[in-house]
């Protein structure tokens, strides 16, 4: 990695069109060319989603792990990408649930929201991301000053919220969440021990 | 046992013309098509007669997700989900779904079974 230019103008562009593969497979698969949804396709294109939603969530709270770890700071450059990516891959889980899925019928979609309680954590989780997307550019940061780091804290949340969506959502095979949920516990737990030993060593004169 | 005994229920070995597949539930399998899928059983190996209410292995996972009875009713929604809507499967990506019937559109010829019983406590 060196120069500003060259993330900017081609690792960028290249790590967005991987980011995008999983959601062109859903396209191909779709129209037979690569897989096939199956029997239950709109469920399945609602788990694709959602999966990857997850998983770019975890994946854009490794970027600072690794960045201290491996002292490459550029890794930084690329968190806002990935993040938003996680955002794209939830309001597309959304977006597939409430148009395919639900059919725009509001009634049925006001009684999930508001009595399903897997799905209220959910859609407060893509609540936090929608706000964090919109706030996601510089000029955005400028204006909000203090309070645009305490709203971008919200990944954590999000993360959690997350994890306990899809827990909460699965019949009787927790494995998957549970997977995610270590994932998320190490990623977090690595920032807690991280910010207590920096304090330790600013502590010491 | 009257549920047993009623034409509906079906002990399965063949479906579409051909014996029945593995996943299916070969070599025999059981069909209540006025219930939740998951008391269709498959793969029957045996068949007690008891005279207490036993419990399925849904039950026991989630007792209060997965009752005895499930029956097909539209105005008792699972937990996690509501039963009110249906969409057929192979209907596609696009399709509608469709209101659920209660007892699955059987109601003529299983309803009188349940007269009397709260069908919201045995769900």
């Amino acid at each position: 990695m060196n120069t500003l230019a060259q993330i900017r103008f081609i690792w960028k562009p290249i790590v967005f069109i991987v980011c995008l593969v999983p959601a062109v497979l859903v396209v191909t698969d779709a129209f037979e060319i690569t897989g096939r949804l199956g029997a239950n396709p709109i469920e399945e294109i609602q788990d694709r989603f959602g999966n990857w939603a997850l998983r770019f969530i975890m994946i854009t709270l490794a970027v600072t792990p690794l960045r201290k770890l491996t002292g490459r700071n550029w890794l930084v450059r690329f968190r806002r990408m990935l993040g938003l990516f996680a955002f794209f891959y939830a309001f597309t889980h959304f977006l597939v649930w409430l148009l395919l899925d639900q059919r725009l019928l509001l009634s049925a979609i006001a009684e999930d929201i508001f009595e399903r309680p897997f799905i209220t954590i959910g859609f407060t989780a893509l609540l936090v991301l929608v706000a964090m997307a919109v706030t996601s550019t510089l000029g955005m940061r400028k204006r909000l000053g203090r309070r645009w780091q305490q709203l971008h804290y919200g990944i954590y949340a999000v993360g959690a919220l997350g994890v306990w969506h899809y827990w909460w959502q699965v019949k009787l095979d927790i494995g998957e969440p549970l997977i995610y949920a270590c994932i998320l516990a190490a990623l977090l737990g690595y920032r807690l021990w991280s910010s207590r030993r920096d304090k330790r060593r600013r502590a010491r004169p | 046992m009257a549920e047993a005994t009623n034409p509906l229920t079906l002990l399965v070995v063949g479906l579409y013309g051909y014996a029945l597949p593995n996943q299916n539930g070969a070599p025999i399998r059981l069909i209540v098509p006025w219930k939740y899928g998951f008391k269709g059983i498959k793969a029957i190996v045996k068949i007690s007669f008891v005279d207490y209410q036993p419990k399925n292995s849904w039950q026991m996972a989630q007792s209060n997700e997965y009752g005895f009875y499930a029956n097909v009713n539209p105005s008792v929604s699972h937990p996690r989900w509501s039963q009110a809507r249906e969409r057929r499967i192979g209907a596609g990506l696009f399709a509608e779904k469709q209101p659920t019937l209660m007892f699955n559109g059987y109601g003529e010829q299983v309803a009188h079974l349940y007269d009397g019983l709260n069908l919201r406590r045995n769900f």
